[in-house]
């Protein structure tokens, strides 16, 4: 019918598939959906689409092949409707459709051109106005459909050689499952056509099937992978930090191309056999390959619009400056249409010097990489056989990837730069394990994985597609089930543990303090990460008015209603006329009476927990009951303090009661609560009342004009001496309030970062504070056991009472009880608790 | 080379180039007509272009830039069509 390709096969009939196949892949869909719901991997209303998929896709498998567009069409715009409600998605589909008709208007290609253009100035003005209504996630299903696809059909129309049917565009624009991802492959027009040209339904399907499990392993991977090993580079503290930042702030990269894998993998359920998204990326053998190799769609559309246009204009200068002018061109244009992507999400344009700096060295090294492999010099690498160069040529490649890409996800480039430093840390045993790692990795890149070419399609036989699915029913089902609380009772703690993470997709204090600020990251809203509302190391207006905050003139800042009784979190929450949340007790310490005085942030002072369940009291009465000693807990908090407002308040509030040990609690995210009650200093001019400490706050350069991320960075450049010198003053105003001294240090629940822990510890230990040390009390518990909810990793009572388990074993440890109780523990309770309210 | 018998003289010359050049002349390659040469990863960008270069030189045809596609040329079928198209409009 046409001249080759596209036009001339759309009509051909696929080999459809029986029963007993569909009836296979569409129980294995409703498995994927059990999973993605149970782990909740992918956005939540997708989940729950799916199981109609399911449904939609047997109606699709059975219908004849001439029906089967319209039928994913009308399923397409059925799906942005279910996904964006009636208002925004008659918006969407409105727009959409306008810019369609506007495409094929009775008017020449270049004035239809125009006309869209001038559309999208206008919808960009609209996107930049302070008083448009329209909610984000219309922008976002917008631009998943319009930015590129748009570009890909125009040019398609301008060579087109037959009309355009309206299913096809309809199909194409509105593609399931558009509304649900923002982040959505560029499928070229053309290679959209032709995928449905397949002479298999069966071997679609299990293309589709296999990409879809592939998918929701990346997904998986980079649910571990963000919550369990990330570091922030904020707070690498060594070189095995800054090692395993680079390693994970790329492969958070997996969140992107699992989620193509499955968006692929599910349209070749409705008949489209579309090329592969990704292809080994990790395993790249120079930089070329490796944009070869990632994100494939976006590299054949930039071929299609860039490299082979400016190849053709310039090849009559020889095909080295041929090839080198059109990547320069191609990079410069991923940069530009990267920047239009950010603009159509996020709704202002990406004009950084990193990205610009990323997109101008990668560019570089692949023109660098594309003449190189022209001129051939090189052996081609062996497809069958381990090889020493692919070794040494992938890990090369991929350790240059990594620290650009880590350059590319930073906060700025002096946090790069900064984080970089602390290289300078390493130990003898830091760098032979990074040298066994590397030694491993190299290895195993040596082998052809998944090198060889595909040189036809599969013919699927039944058998094959009924084991295979049994396979995969199996993986599905067992992985959603691996995770539930019954299973978790009964493998190890450690895998529990890590098992049970993978549930959890709540805000962690993880996901704010180490977020990583990477260009994907931030495309995908805070919505389809299933975050909620973040705290900074701020109290929030909440506790605030819940519990009477009131602010003081002091390097204290602030302090509690004194004598309150009120509720928090549905808790009930008083306070003794001292302003503690705690008992009443007499300034004058009774005799015979050992007292403690806990002193720090948040979790000390019991949030979200009742009056009985803090950690003070199920101190108190733990260690009451093991002793013939009275002992009291005196509890002297204020969530948000840093250490250095717990030294303070020995002398402030602490002195006057004669404790005989002061404790002091470090937060996993200290510097975050140091910058904060810094900055708030700064900006109600209140003095640090220690002179050293002043002079590093000078030092660091932090005043009243600094945003909570500067001054956050500034304050880690004195990080090492801010810790020492408090704990320098904390043994200077314990030892004038006759007082020993102890710092403990927590892990709270959820995925922490013990590392984060190391400038406070190695500050204890320069100055021989003990450290009581629960920094793995919630290992291996699940978050929704000890934390109060899914959103807040504040221990809940059942997490107060085993930190106030860790804590009284910690004090015996050390010796810092009262000598009768640091022996053998006598039986019987002589404490007096009538004291207690 | 894996020629099937009843080929055209374009389809085994095309053929025989893309093993030669891009299968290290493998005879053991099952290089079939609908084999996916771009999307099953015998030939990248590069190897898209010197094969454009070697159907300009060997048949005398010229191409245009949107014709350079995975979808006119991701198999031997597709870019016999192509050039067979091609030498029919030619003058």
């Amino acid at each position: 019918m046409r001249t080759g390709g596209v036009e001339s096969r759309v009509d051909a009939i696929p080999q459809k598939a029986s029963p007993l196949q569909v009836a296979i892949v569409a129980l294995q869909l409703a498995a994927v959906c059990w999973l993605t719901n149970t782990l909740r991997i992918l956005p939540p209303t997708f989940s729950r689409t799916l199981l109609v998929m399911s449904v939609a896709f047997v109606v699709h498998a059975i219908l004849p092949h001439r029906h089967r567009l319209p039928f994913f069409g009308g399923l397409s715009l059925l799906a942005i409707v279910l996904s964006l409600g009636v208002d925004a998605g008659a918006a969407v589909l409105s727009v959409g459709a306008a810019f369609i008709a506007v495409c094929h208007l009775p008017a020449s290609w270049r004035t239809r051109i125009v006309l869209v253009g001038v559309g999208v100035v206008g919808l960009a003005l609209l996107r930049l106005s302070a008083t448009t209504s329209l909610p984000a996630t219309v922008w976002a299903a917008l631009a998943a459909m319009l930015m590129f696809r748009l570009i890909s059909y125009l040019q398609w129309l301008r060579h087109a050689t037959r009309a355009t049917d309206r299913w096809e565009a309809l199909a194409y624009f509105f593609m399931l499952p558009s509304a649900y991802f923002p982040l959505f492959p560029v499928i070229d027009f053309p290679t959209f056509l032709k995928s449905r040209e397949s002479s298999s339904d069966p071997e679609v399907y299990e293309r589709g099937l296999s990409w879809m499990v592939r998918g929701l392993l990346h997904l998986i991977a980079y649910r571990l992978i963000h919550d369990v090993f990330t570091v922030g580079e904020v707070w690498a503290n060594d070189l095995l930090d800054v090692v395993q930042h680079i390693g994970t702030a790329f492969l958070l990269y997996l969140k992107v191309s699992g989620q193509f894998h499955v968006i692929v993998g599910l349209l070749h359920l409705f008949g489209f056999r579309l090329p592969e998204t990704h292809h080994l990326y990790l395993l790249a053998t120079s930089f070329s390959d490796f944009w070869r190799r990632i994100n494939i769609y976006w590299k054949d559309f930039m071929l299609k619009l860039v490299y082979y246009p400016v190849y053709f204009r310039f090849r009559h200068m020889g095909p080295t400056v041929g090839i080198g002018v059109a990547t320069i061109c191609v990079f410069v244009t991923t940069w530009a249409l990267h920047s239009y992507q950010y603009f159509w999400l996020q709704g202002q344009l990406l004009l950084s010097w990193s990205d610009v700096a990323f997109w101008a060295v990668f560019g570089v090294l692949v023109v660098a990489s594309g003449i190189r492999e022209r001129s051939r010099s090189a052996p081609t690498l062996s497809r069958t056989r381990w090889s020493p160069r692919r070794a040494l040529q992938v890990t090369g490649t991929m350790a240059v990837i990594l620290v650009l890409w880590s350059l590319w996800t930073s906060e700025s480039t002096g946090t790069w730069l900064y984080m970089w430093s602390m290289t300078r840390f390493a130990s003898k045993g830091d760098v032979g394990v990074l040298v066994i790692l590397l030694v491993l990795l190299t290895a195993a890149a040596g082998f052809p994985w998944g090198d060889q070419p595909a040189m036809s399609q599969r013919s699927v036989s039944k058998r094959v597609v009924v084991l295979a699915g049994v396979a995969r029913l199996a993986l599905l089902c067992g992985m959603a089930l691996l995770t539930t609380p019954t299973v978790l009772g009964w493998i190890p703690a450690g895998a529990a543990k890590i098992l049970g993470d993978l549930r959890f997709d709540g805000l962690t204090k993880r996901d704010e303090f180490v977020r990583m600020v990477g260009y994907y990251n931030e495309l995908i809203p805070k919505r389809m990460l299933g975050a909620a509302v973040v705290d900074s190391g701020s109290r929030g207006p909440a506790f605030d008015t819940a519990a009477g905050w009131v602010p003081r003139e002091d390097f204290l800042l602030g302090a509690i209603r004194p004598s309150s009784r009120t509720s928090f979190l549905g808790q009930a929450f008083s306070t003794n006329r001292y302003g503690f949340r705690d008992a009443e007790y007499e300034i004058q310490k009774p005799e015979g009476t050992f007292r403690i005085a806990i002193i720090g942030p948040s979790y000390v002072m019991g949030w979200g927990v009742a009056d009985n369940e803090t950690l003070d009291y199920q101190l108190e009465s733990l260690l009451s009951d093991l002793s013939r000693t009275r002992i009291e807990v005196l509890n002297i908090s204020l969530p948000a303090w840093s250490m250095a407002q717990e030294v303070f308040a020995i002398k402030a509030l602490a002195a006057r009661f004669s404790p005989d040990l002061v404790l002091l609690s470090a937060h996993p995210y200290e510097l975050v609560f140091v910058a904060e009650r810094v900055l708030e200093a700064k900006r109600r001019a209140i003095p640090i009342p220690d002179l050293a400490l002043a002079a590093l706050v000078e030092q660091a350069g932090v005043n009243s004009a600094s945003t909570p991320l500067d001054a956050r960075l500034r304050m880690r450049t004195v990080e090492e001496e801010w810790h020492e010198r408090v704990m320098q003053w904390a043994l200077e105003s314990s030892a004038a309030a006759d007082a020993r001294v102890a710092v403990l240090a927590v892990g709270l629940p959820g995925p922490n970062a013990e590392s984060t822990f190391r400038p406070v510890l190695r500050g204890a230990a320069r100055t021989g504070i003990p450290v009581l040390d629960c920094l793995r009390v919630f290992r291996g518990l699940a978050f929704a056991s000890v934390a109060l909810s899914d959103t807040d990793g504040h221990p809940n009572g059942r997490g107060q009472a085993l930190l106030a388990a860790c804590t009284a074993a910690e004090l015996r440890g050390h010796g810092l009880l009262p000598e009768q109780l640091s022996g053998t523990a006598p039986s019987g309770n002589a404490h007096n608790t009538a004291t207690r309210q | 080379m894996n020629s099937n018998s009843g080929t055209s003289p374009i389809h085994d010359q095309i053929m025989q180039f893309i093993t030669e050049h891009f299968l290290q002349g493998d005879a053991s390659a099952t290089l079939l007509p609908m084999t996916p040469l771009v999307s099953g990863g015998i030939l990248d960008s590069l190897g898209v272009l010197e094969l454009v270069a070697f159907l300009e030189s060997t048949f005398g045809v010229e191409f245009e830039a949107h014709e350079v596609s995975r979808d006119r040329l991701d198999t031997i079928a597709d870019i016999e069509a192509l050039v067979h198209g091609k030498i029919r409009q030619r003058p």
